[in-house]
């Protein structure tokens, strides 16, 4: 049996060797020139769910309208420093009905007092907001592992980094720091079999 | 006179004689044709409108255009049951009958090359499988195989019944060393072309229900329960409208034939079965949904079941002597046979390989007018070369039709 | 009955030829339409591997020249796509990670030209059973929010086997392994036999059951010849790991759509890829291993 795919294999070999396979190649990748982009991660501040409790000088907005999302910048460059609270709960007037759905974290586990508004890693150091990947590597270490080598979090671009970047984008652009379980969707696409389809009627001559 | 001569004429006569015949005769061919154009139309349609006109769908890739194929391959195999007592045990009966299963296997060849080329999304193409000019992937693909030992079967039998019918046209004794070595290799093909049909199935193995070495085994019992069943019949139609001289004796020893064949068809389809069923698990899962329907899905049931009772019908009738002595019996039990096998190679078989699909999703099949246009287009095709075949070649053999003589 | 006269008899032959003749025409008429499609050119193409570099530019520009003229849009490129030296692909899921949203499979319906009527695409995910790898406990069809719990989602496409039973079984020699390692057809050589869709496996093939149809402002204009160009009527297609794009260096399209990343694509004789940390790290394991296939599409499980 063995012996006869062997021989089959070598008839179905040379059968294929026709002129196209052998004449044009593309040549291999080369050097990498290109690295990772990171696409800037999106403003997460939603400090108003329509349907909670609403701070006191918002506007009121429409039952079922999506949350508010301000930049940080917009309050925190001219509100006064306040000291963090433990939890959401405690907020009194603004980022109210912030669900948090986090472990054990603590507000000031993450976020600095300052200005502007910081992140910090556990160690204290101080932490751009565009830099929330190490903050949340911290914790998750498997999956910042899985995410640098290209198996976790969505990607677009090139695998070829001889030919163009690839585009990462951030932990936060699918997982809410705040409750980070992936919510899911609706799925798109369901298929369709063709029997369900009408079915082509033959023409009257 | 030369063959360069004689041989046209040959030809020419044969072509007028099977347009020239009896009422009966005309009206026969008249209805087939009309069947045939049907089908004809129904595949036009189809060319025009891609096979979306078939209940096909990408779960059961093949239906009933390959369901009749691989019958109408054992159908062909099945004649040369007359071939081996004629010629192997020297049945000097069934030696003046044998030209009858030679002509059989013709037609029924050329129905399957039909079916095949209904089934093909572009018939258009066909040249990309012929030996030499297309890329044939011989001998991987076993369905070069399937080109190779169906149209080597077709020229084997033209060869054997168009010698004897011409040398008789002549007026001289056929040589055997034309036509003996023939025979015997026709013996080997017939059993190759139901063997190699059998093996474009049992040879994939995402499908468990073909996936059985046991397989070209029960094609070719189930091929050698239809070809003697239609013989029998065809042998009694031919002696009361060809004036064919038939005895008792070939009709006696293909009932003899049948008589192991429907027991050893229904014994390896017992086998298959307690192996699925006791085994159980996945490999069940085609034969469950055929003998009793899956997740409420029970379009094959009522087909298999008809099988079974067909075949076990047929298998009574035939063992019980009492009954074959009357022929109307006899004849009961051949159609039985005969409808029996055509179900469950057909229906019980190809199919059912597709349900479950290899992702195990349930998509029943049932085919549409449009393929049952067709089919029976191609059965009315393969009818009429039979009918023209047998009109024009018996005569010959009686020596009522030769080259000097009987004015034309 | 009385045997007619010879003139009568002639006469009745010659009107019995004229209504067979007739309903003969009558019957083939319908292809009348079908004949309309086929060019000497098209009949006469050779195999995709027998042409030399001349004869392919002219049918690539015949089919480009059509494509624009059909679906009247001037971007339509098409072009042949080679593989890379040192090239080999490779892919693997994440079962961990995916959610069953059928982003992959959109992305294969509008990246590559499938028919719109069928939401055909090369992609089909079951939704399974948490526990248990029984398939056909798994569906295909589910409308509900994903991920729902307790199940997991497992898309299947084509797993692209170095020992492909669809390469194997096909008569004519439609289709074929190319050196980095993609399962092809040549859409002009393929004579619908289906014998590749039953010996595959993996339901990784489709039949173009009639021509797709897709609306011109959604054709995707960049196609390949082996791959998404507009396929005709009668002719079986597959996953190309969409060799439009990655052979150009890109990710597959249905990578791109993940939102959550089970997918991992790259070279697998690059021993820094993604593909083959993932291969060399993670417990991964290929569909139906028994069956001897061996597939470059793999899987994996985080937890």
């Amino acid at each position: 049996m063995r012996l006869f795919t062997l021989f089959a294999l070598t008839v179905l070999a040379t059968g294929c060797n026709g002129r196209l396979a052998d004449e044009r190649l593309q040549p291999p990748p080369g050097p990498a020139q290109h690295g990772t982009v990171m696409e800037p991660p999106p403003s997460l501040t939603a400090v108003v769910l329509p349907e909670q409790g609403r701070a006191s000088f918002a506007p009121a907005l429409p039952s079922g309208a999506p949350p508010l999302r301000v930049a940080c910048g917009t309050c925190h460059a001219t509100a006064p420093e306040r000291p963090l609270p433990a939890k959401p709960e405690q907020l009194q007037q603004f980022h109210q009905g912030l669900a948090f759905k986090h472990g054990a974290l603590e507000c000031a586990s993450c976020h600095s007092v300052g200005q502007p508004p910081r992140l910090h890693l556990a160690t204290g150091e101080a932490l751009e907001t565009s830099e929330a990947l190490k903050l949340c590597a911290q914790c998750h270490g498997p999956q910042w592992r899985d995410f640098q080598r290209g198996a976790h979090g969505g990607m677009r671009g090139y695998w070829d980094a001889s030919r163009g970047p690839k585009e990462r984008i951030h932990c936060v652009n699918c997982h809410d720091p705040h409750a980070p379980r992936y919510v899911g969707g609706q799925p798109v696409l369901p298929p369709r079999d063709r029997l369900l389809e009408a079915h082509p009627q033959e023409a009257q001559p | 006179m030369s063959h360069a001569i004689t041989y046209p004429r040959f030809l020419w006569r044969m072509m007028r004689r099977s347009f020239d015949g009896s009422w009966r005769f005309y009206s026969w061919m008249i209805f087939l044709t009309a069947v045939a154009l049907v089908g004809l139309n129904a595949w036009a349609h189809q060319l025009t409108l891609g096979m979306a006109t078939t209940n096909m769908t990408d779960h059961v890739s093949w239906g009933l255009y390959i369901a009749n194929f691989t019958f109408g391959v054992g159908l062909a195999a099945g004649a040369v049951m007359m071939v081996i007592p004629a010629y192997l045990y020297d049945d000097h009966a069934m030696h003046d009958v044998v030209i009858v299963g030679e002509l059989l296997a013709i037609a029924a060849i050329i129905a399957c090359l039909g079916f095949i080329t209904a089934d093909l999304g572009r018939p258009d193409r066909f040249w990309h499988i012929l030996p030499g000019l297309g890329r044939f992937n011989w001998p991987i693909s076993m369905l070069t195989w399937d080109v190779l030992v169906l149209n080597g079967y077709l020229l084997i039998n033209l060869h054997i019944t168009g010698y004897l019918v011409y040398t008789r046209f002549l007026g001289k004794k056929p040589r055997r060393r034309w036509y003996l070595p023939f025979v015997f290799l026709s013996i080997f093909w017939a059993l190759s072309i139901h063997t190699v049909t059998a093996f474009l199935y049992n040879g994939l193995g995402g499908r468990p229900f073909w996936n059985s070495a046991l397989l070209p085994p029960r094609f070719l019992a189930s091929a050698f329960v239809t070809g003697p069943a239609f013989v029998i019949l065809l042998l009694q139609i031919l002696r009361r409208l060809a004036r064919l001289e038939v005895g008792e004796g070939p009709l006696q020893t293909l009932t003899n034939v049948m008589r192991v064949t429907v027991v050893l068809n229904l014994f390896m389809l017992g086998s298959e079965l307690f192996t699925a069923f006791y085994t159980g698990g996945h490999h069940a899962t085609s034969a469950t949904y055929l003998f009793f329907g899956l997740h409420g899905h029970t379009a094959l049931v009522p087909w298999i079941w008809s099988a079974i009772a067909l075949n076990v019908g047929s298998l009574g009738l035939l063992l019980a002597h009492r009954f074959t002595s009357h022929t109307r019996w006899l004849n009961a039990a051949c159609v039985a046979a005969f409808a029996g096998v055509w179900i469950e190679k057909g229906m019980g078989l190809i199919v059912p390989g597709f349900i479950p699909s290899t992702l195990h999703e349930i998509v029943e099949y049932q085919p549409s007018l449009s393929e049952w246009k067709v089919t029976a287009g191609v059965w009315a095709l393969g009818a009429m070369v039979l009918t023209v075949a047998v009109k024009v070649a018996l005569p010959v053999l009686r020596g009522e039709v030769r080259l000097e003589g009987e004015a034309p | 009955m009385t045997t007619p006269n010879p003139s009568r008899r002639v006469a009745l032959k010659v009107l019995g030829a004229t209504l067979g003749a007739g309903a003969f025409a009558r019957a083939v008429a319908p292809l009348t339409e079908w004949t309309k499609e086929l060019s000497l050119d098209a009949f006469l193409q050779k195999n995709y591997r027998e042409l030399d570099r001349t004869e392919l530019d002219a049918v690539l520009a015949r089919h480009q020249q059509a494509a624009r003229e059909k679906y009247q849009r001037d971007d339509i490129v098409i072009e042949d796509y080679r593989p890379q030296e040192g090239v080999e692909f490779g892919y693997a899921l994440n079962l961990s990670v995916c959610i069953g949203c059928r982003r992959c499979a959109e992305a294969c319906h509008e990246e590559n030209n499938h028919d719109r009527r069928t939401h055909q695409s090369y992609i089909r995910v079951l939704e399974m059973e948490q526990g248990s790898f029984d398939m056909s406990a798994g569906r295909v069809d589910y409308e509900h929010a994903v991920p729902a719990p307790g199940k997991y989602y497992m898309p299947v496409q084509c797993q692209q086997c170095d020992n492909a039973p669809c390469v194997k079984v096909c008569p004519v020699q439609a289709t074929w392994k190319e050196r980095d390692g993609i399962v092809v057809v040549d859409y002009d050589w393929c004579i619908g036999c289906r014998y590749c869709e039953a010996a595959c496996p993996y339901h990784a093939r489709r039949f173009n059951w009639s021509a797709p149809e897709i609306p011109s402002e959604e054709i995707n204009p960049n196609q390949g010849y082996l791959s998404n160009r507009v396929r005709p009527a009668g002719v079986v297609e597959k996953c190309t790991f969409c060799l439009h794009r990655t052979r150009a260096g890109r990710l597959p399209a249905c990578l791109e759509a993940c939102p959550t990343g089970a997918r991992v694509f790259g070279n697998l004789l690059d021993p820094n890829s993604d593909i083959r940390r993932v291969l060399e790290n993670k417990r991964v394991f290929v569909l139906k291993e028994e069956l001897g296939t061996r597939p470059r599409f793999f899987y994996f499980f985080d937890k």
